[in-house]
C-alpha cells in the first residue's frame, strides 16, 4: 500500500489514531482554528486533534443555531450533539470568527461531555501590544494544559515540540513545492489528503511517513496534467471530494491554500530563545487567515503563490454564510484578477448541489 | 432614479408612534447632525467614517466630525430607502449573506453621485479618514475595506478583545484595548485632531452622566403601564443619540426623563389595561415600526426592547458608578466596552435577558432573526431556553430583517405576532 | 351548544359544525377568487348537511388567510391556535403538529394538555406547500391526487436541489426534457418538500408523536418521505384538512363558556 493510501485511510478512519493513543491512557485535546498552538498541547503529552467536519447535511444543529450560521460550525455542533467528539478530553477554540465564538457558547451550554475553552487571540498582526496580550492568553492556556494532563510544560519540552511541528511543516512544504513542476507528482486531492492526515496523526508518526512519501513521489507524474493550473483557496475546506471535482473538470490543482493545508504549514517558527515568544510571533506574523488584520499581506501572499506555481486560474471556495471571507470577496476578486482569472464559488459544506458546482467549474476551466 | 414601491405591502407601512415629544426631538436632531457634517466638510474639516460601535468619547474628545457607518442604514431604513443602497452593494459583488446594515453603507459609499437619493445626498460626506475595528462582529472588520480602497483614505483598526471573562476582564486585556484606543487617538492626532487629555476626561465624565440618565430612564420602563412606545425606545437608546455632542445628549435625556417620570406618575401608557407585556429583541422593522404598535389592538405592548445595535452605549448600565472614572478615561472606556452585553461571547447577554424578563414583568419575548447577521441570531436559542427555564416566559423567534424592505413579509410578520399573542393570552387565562 | 368553525385558506375553505364535541357536518370547497362568496356558500351547504339553520349556531370562530372576509359575525383566531385545539382534541397524546397548507406551513409544539408552547411559520417561500405541488403536478402532467403514489414507485434517488419553487420548476422541466422518469422526479420533489418541512419542524425541536394536517397530508408519498427524515411517529387524521376548522369550532365553544 502506497503512503498516500495509508494517509487516505487515516483521513477516512481517524478513530484508529484515537484508539491507539488512548489505549496508552493519554489524553486528546481537540482544537479548531490555527491560533490554538498545538505545540503547547503536545508539550503537555497530549494529542492535538484538529476537528474536521463531515459532509453530512445539518440536522439538530439547526434547532440551536439559526440556519444562517456557517455550515462548518453547525456541522461540528451536530457532531458534538451526536457525541461523535466524546473522545476529546477538551475542545479548544480561538477568536477567529463569529461562528467559532458562538460555537464556544453553544457548546458550553448544551454539550456536557466535552469541556470547551476559547483562546482570546488578537486579530491584529505584527503589533507588539498584540503579542503581549496573546502571550498572557497563552500562559493561561499553558496552565490549563498542565492541569488537564498532570504534566509540567518546561521551556525545553516546548522547544522540542516546536522543533517537531516545524519539521512537519517543512516536510509538507517540501512536498507541496514539488507541485511547481510542469507535471506535478501528486494531485490536488491527494495533497489535501496528505495534509489532513499529517494534521490528524501524532507528528512522530507523520514525519517519517512524509519523508517516505517525498521519496516515493520523486519521479512520479500524475496523469491528466494538460489542463490549466489551478490555485484553490478558501477557509475550512475539509473534503478532498471538492478538490477532486475541480480535477475531474480538467483542472490541475497545484496549490491549495486552505485551513486544512497550506495555511497550516506554509510558514514556520522563527528561531527564538524564548519558546513561548516564538509561538506568539509565529501565529501573529503569518498572513493566512481572513480574520487577521491587515488583509493586504494575504492578498500579496496569494499573488506570489500564483506566480511561483505558474497558476492559470484561481478558484476561491466560499463556505456559505462565512461572513469573514464573503465580505472580502469583491476586494479579493479585484486584487487577484489583476494577474490571474479568479472564480468565486459558494459551496455548501455538505456539498449538496454538486451538479451546479460542476457546471460552473467546468465553464471556468474551459475559459482558461 | 426614483424608488418605486415595488415591495408588496409597502403602501401599508406605517411609521412608529412617538409616545414622547422628546423622542421626536431626538429623531429630528439625529438627522440634522448629518446635515452638520456636510457643513464641516465645506469648512475644510476632515470627516471620519467610523463604525458605529466605536467608543464615541474618543471622537468627542478631539471634536471630530464623524459619519457613523451603522447609523445611516437605520436612518435610511426609517425613510424606507435603505434597500436601494443594498442593491448597489450587491451590484458591486457583495453577497446577500452579509449584514444588511453593512451592505447598506457599502452601497452608500460605493454608489455614484447619481445613485445617491436626495435623502442620502443630504447626509453623505466622503471620508477623509476611517476608524475601523472588529467590534462586535467580524462583518465590521471587513466591511470598511472597500470604502478605504474607493476613497483611498488612511485608516486605523481598533482590535477589541472578545469577553471571555465576564464582569472581570484581567488588567492585561484592559491595557491592550486601552492601547488600541490610544492608537486611534494618536492616528487622529496625526491628521489634525489634537487630543486634549482634560477634554477626554471631561468627555468621560459627561459620558458617565449620560449613561446614568439612560439607566434611570430604562428603569422607568418597568412601570405598568409602559410609559414609552417602541419608537421611543428605539430612538432614545444610545444607538442613535450618541452622534450628538454629549452636552446636547444630556439635555435631551433630561427632557426624556422628565416626560417619562410624568407619564409614570399619571400612569399614562399606550394602553390603560395591559393584557400582555412583550419584549422585542433584534433589529425592528425600521421602515414599518407601526407593526410593533399594532399589537396594542390585542391588549399587548412592547414594554421594553433590547436594542438592536446599541452602539457605543451600554445595554446594561448597572454598575456604572463604580467603574466609570473620569480620572482614568481610557481605562473606563475600555472596561465599559469589553463588558458590554453585545461583546461576544453570549453569556452576559443571556443572563441579562433572564433578569430583564423578570424586572420588566415581561410575558413574552419576540426575537427576530436578521438572516445576514452573524452576531445575534446564533444565540437566540440560548436566550430562549435560559429565559424559559428561569422564568417560564416563552420566546418566539422568526425571520425579519429590519432594514431591508425587499425581504420583508408583512403578512407573515403579523401572523407571527398575532399567533404568539394569542397563545400567550390563552396560557394567561389558564 | 352548536358552534361553527370556518377555515378560509388560500386554496380551500373548510367549515365544521360542532354540537358540543360531536361533529355534525363538515364541508370543504375551493376558495377560488372570492373568499366571501366561498365562505357563504360553504356555510349554507354545511348547515344544510347538518340539518340546522343559521340561528341555531351560538358562536362562530373563523381562521385562515381569509378570516377577515367572512360575511357574517364571527370571532377570529389564528391558525396556530385552531390547529392545536383541533389536533389535540383528536389525539390528546400528540407532542405537536405540522400543517402543510396551500400557501403556508406551520409547525406547532404542544404540551400534554394541548396548549401551544412553541410554533414556527415558514418564510415567504412557497416550496413546502400545496401551491408548489400543484405547479409541479401541472409541469409533470399528473393528477395531484396521484403524485404521492407515483412517487413511491420510483426506482432512483433524484435530487431536486433548488430551494426556491420557481427555480425548482425549471429544474423539473429540464429533468423532463432529459427524459428522467416521472416517478423519480416526483420522489425528488417530495424529498425536497419533506426537507423544507423538516427544517421548519427542527427550528422548534419538534419530536415525538406528530399530527400532520392539511390536504397534502393525504399524499402518501410525502408522508413516507417525511417519516424517513424525521424520527417521529406521524399521525394523519382521516380528514386532515378540516382539523383547523374543528379547532375553530372548539374555540368558539370555549370562548362562550
Amino acid at each position: 500500500m502506497g503512503t498516500i493510501d495509508i494517509m487516505r485511510d487515516i483521513v477516512e478512519n481517524p478513530q484508529r489514531i484515537i484508539e491507539d493513543w488512548k489505549s496508552d491512557g493519554k489524553k486528546v485535546v481537540g482544537h479548531r482554528c490555527l491560533y490554538v498552538p498545538e505545540e503547547i498541547i503536545h508539550a503537555a503529552g497530549m494529542l492535538p486533534y484538529p476537528t474536521f467536519g463531515t459532509p453530512e447535511p445539518i440536522t439538530k444543529a439547526d434547532s440551536y443555531f439559526q440556519p444562517c450560521v456557517c455550515e462548518f460550525i453547525r456541522n461540528l455542533f451536530d457532531l458534538g450533539l451526536d457525541r461523535k467528539f466524546d473522545f476529546l478530553d477538551s475542545l479548544i477554540l480561538c477568536n477567529t470568527c463569529d461562528g467559532v465564538r458562538h460555537l464556544k457558547s453553544m457548546w458550553s451550554t448544551y454539550i456536557d461531555s466535552v469541556p470547551c475553552y476559547i483562546i482570546n487571540n488578537p486579530q491584529k498582526m505584527y503589533d507588539e501590544s498584540g503579542f503581549k496580550f496573546y502571550r498572557h492568553e497563552l500562559e493561561m492556556f499553558k496552565g490549563m494544559m498542565e492541569d488537564l494532563s498532570g504534566n509540567k510544560i518546561t521551556d525545553e519540552s516546548l522547544r522540542k515540540s516546536i522543533e517537531l511541528f516545524d519539521e512537519t511543516r517543512r516536510l509538507l512544504k517540501e512536498l507541496y513545492m514539488l507541485r511547481k513542476r510542469d507535471v506535478p507528482p501528486i494531485s490536488g486531492s491527494e495533497a489535501l489528503i496528505v495534509s489532513m492526515a499529517s494534521m490528524l496523526m501524532p507528528k512522530e508518526k507523520a514525519n517519517p511517513l512524509l519523508r517516505q512519501l517525498i521519496d516515493e513521489v520523486k519521479t512520479r507524474e500524475i496523469e491528466n496534467a494538460d489542463g490549466p493550473r489551478i490555485l484553490i483557496t478558501g477557509s475550512i475546506i475539509d473534503n478532498p471530494a471538492l478538490i477532486q471535482l475541480v480535477e475531474d473538470m480538467g483542472g490541475v490543482v497545484v496549490v491549495d491554500d486552505l485551513c486544512s493545508s497550506m495555511k497550516y504549514f506554509w510558514y514556520e517558527t522563527k528561531p527564538n530563545p524564548d519558546p513561548m515568544d516564538a509561538i506568539v510571533k509565529f501565529n501573529l506574523e503569518r498572513a493566512v487567515c481572513a480574520c487577521m488584520h491587515p488583509s493586504q499581506q494575504r492578498f500579496d501572499y496569494l499573488k506570489e503563490l500564483a506566480r511561483e506555481f505558474k497558476v492559470d486560474g484561481i478558484i476561491y471556495f466560499l463556505i456559505k454564510y462565512c461572513h469573514t471571507f464573503t465580505y472580502e470577496s469583491p476586494t479579493y476578486q479585484e486584487k487577484l484578477e489583476e494577474e490571474t482569472p479568479t472564480l468565486t464559488l459558494e459551496v455548501d459544506h455538505s456539498l449538496s448541489g454538486l451538479g451546479q458546482l460542476r457546471t460552473r467549474v467546468q465553464a471556468f476551466i474551459e475559459m482558461l | 432614479m426614483t424608488i418605486e414601491a415595488t415591495t408588496p405591502g409597502k403602501e401599508t407601512f406605517t411609521p412608529g408612534r412617538f409616545g414622547l415629544k422628546a423622542s421626536e426631538e431626538i429623531f429630528m436632531a439625529t438627522f440634522a447632525y448629518y446635515a452638520g457634517l456636510k457643513a464641516a466638510k465645506e469648512e475644510g474639516r476632515p470627516v471620519i467614517w467610523a463604525y458605529g460601535v466605536t467608543p464615541r468619547e474618543i471622537f468627542h474628545a478631539v471634536d471630530a466630525p464623524v459619519f457613523y457607518l451603522e447609523h445611516v442604514p437605520f436612518l435610511l431604513g426609517f425613510q424606507q430607502i435603505g434597500s436601494h443602497y443594498m442593491q448597489i452593494a450587491e451590484e458591486h459583488g457583495f453577497s446577500k449573506d452579509v449584514c444588511t446594515s453593512h451592505r447598506c453603507f457599502i452601497g452608500c459609499g460605493l454608489g455614484s453621485e447619481q445613485e445617491r437619493e436626495p435623502i442620502l445626498e443630504g447626509m453623505f460626506v466622503e471620508p477623509d479618514l476611517i476608524i475601523a475595528g472588529n467590534y462586535p462582529c467580524m462583518s465590521e472588520s471587513k466591511a470598511f475595506l472597500c470604502i478605504a480602497d474607493r476613497y483611498d483614505c488612511p485608516y486605523y483598526f481598533i482590535d477589541t478583545p472578545i469577553n471571555t471573562w465576564g464582569k472581570d476582564p484581567p488588567d492585561y486585556a484592559i491595557e491592550y484595548f486601552e492601547g488600541q484606543l490610544k492608537g486611534a487617538l494618536d492616528f487622529m492626532g496625526e491628521h489634525g485632531f489634537n487630543l486634549d487629555w482634560d477634554k477626554l476626561k471631561e468627555t468621560v465624565r459627561l459620558s458617565k452622566q449620560i449613561l446614568l440618565l439612560f439607566k434611570e430612564i430604562d428603569e422607568l420602563r418597568k412601570a405598568i403601564p409602559a410609559p414609552m412606545s417602541s419608537m421611543d425606545g428605539l430612538v432614545t437608546a444610545l444607538l442613535l443619540i450618541q452622534v450628538l455632542p454629549p452636552s446636547t445628549v444630556i439635555t435631551l435625556y433630561e427632557k426624556v426623563l422628565k416626560e417619562v417620570k410624568e407619564r409614570v406618575e399619571k400612569k399614562e401608557g399606550a394602553l390603560e389595561e395591559e393584557k400582555l407585556r412583550l419584549m422585542f429583541f433584534g433589529v425592528p422593522p425600521t421602515f414599518n415600526m407601526g407593526v410593533l404598535d399594532s399589537v396594542e389592538k390585542y391588549g399587548a405592548v412592547f414594554a421594553k426592547s433590547l436594542l438592536e445595535c446599541a452602539q457605543g452605549g451600554m445595554f446594561d448600565p448597572s454598575g456604572i458608578e463604580s467603574f466609570m472614572d473620569p480620572e482614568k478615561p481610557l481605562e473606563s472606556i475600555a472596561y465599559r466596552t469589553l463588558v458590554d452585553l453585545i461583546n461576544p461571547t453570549s453569556e452576559a447577554m443571556v443572563n441579562y435577558m433572564v433578569g430583564a424578563v423578570k424586572d420588566f414583568n415581561i410575558d413574552g419575548v419576540v426575537a427576530v432573526v436578521k438572516r445576514s447577521c452573524g452576531l445575534i441570531p446564533p444565540y437566540l436559542r440560548q436566550i430562549k431556553d435560559a429565559v424559559y427555564k428561569e422564568t417560564g416566559v416563552p420566546t418566539t423567534i422568526f425571520d425579519l430583517d429590519g432594514l431591508d424592505t425587499r425581504d420583508y413579509d408583512d403578512v407573515t410578520t403579523r401572523i407571527n405576532l398575532e399567533s404568539f399573542i394569542e397563545t400567550l393570552l390563552a396560557s394567561k387565562r389558564r | 351548544m352548536i358552534t361553527v368553525g370556518i377555515d378560509v385558506g388560500s386554496l380551500s375553505t373548510k367549515v365544521v359544525v360542532l354540537n358540543q364535541d360531536r361533529i355534525m357536518a363538515h364541508e370543504v370547497r375551493s376558495t377560488g377568487v372570492d373568499a366571501k362568496k366561498a365562505s357563504q356558500e360553504a356555510m349554507d351547504t354545511v348547515l344544510n348537511k347538518a340539518g340546522i339553520s343559521f340561528q341555531d349556531v351560538e358562536s362562530i370562530v373563523c381562521t385562515g388567510a381569509g378570516k377577515k372576509k367572512v360575511p357574517f359575525e364571527a370571532q377570529q383566531a389564528t391558525e396556530v391556535m385552531c390547529d392545536a385545539r383541533g389536533g389535540c382534541h383528536l389525539y390528546p397524546k400528540a407532542n405537536g403538529l405540522i400543517d402543510i397548507g396551500g400557501e403556508n406551513c406551520r409547525a406547532i409544539k404542544c404540551d400534554a394538555k394541548g396548549n401551544v408552547i412553541d410554533f414556527a411559520l415558514n418564510d415567504k417561500c412557497a416550496s413546502g406547500t400545496g401551491i408548489f405541488l400543484d405547479a409541479m403536478a401541472k409541469a409533470l402532467r399528473v393528477n395531484p391526487e396521484e403524485m404521492g403514489e407515483l412517487s413511491l414507485q420510483s426506482t432512483q434517488d433524484i435530487e431536486v436541489t433548488s430551494m426556491c419553487s420557481v427555480f425548482a420548476e425549471s429544474e423539473v422541466v429540464s429533468m423532463i426534457h432529459r427524459r428522467t422518469p416521472k416517478n423519480d422526479i416526483l420522489r425528488g420533489i417530495h424529498k425536497s418538500i419533506a426537507s423544507r418541512i423538516y427544517g421548519l419542524a427542527n427550528r422548534i425541536l419538534l419530536e415525538g408523536e406528530l399530527i400532520v394536517l392539511g390536504g397534502i397530508a393525504k399524499n402518501i408519498g410525502l408522508i413516507a418521505t417525511l417519516k424517513e427524515l424525521m424520527a417521529s411517529d406521524l399521525i394523519v387524521p382521516d380528514e386532515p384538512e378540516i382539523v383547523g376548522a374543528l379547532g375553530a369550532a372548539l374555540l368558539a365553544r370555549e370562548r362562550e363558556e
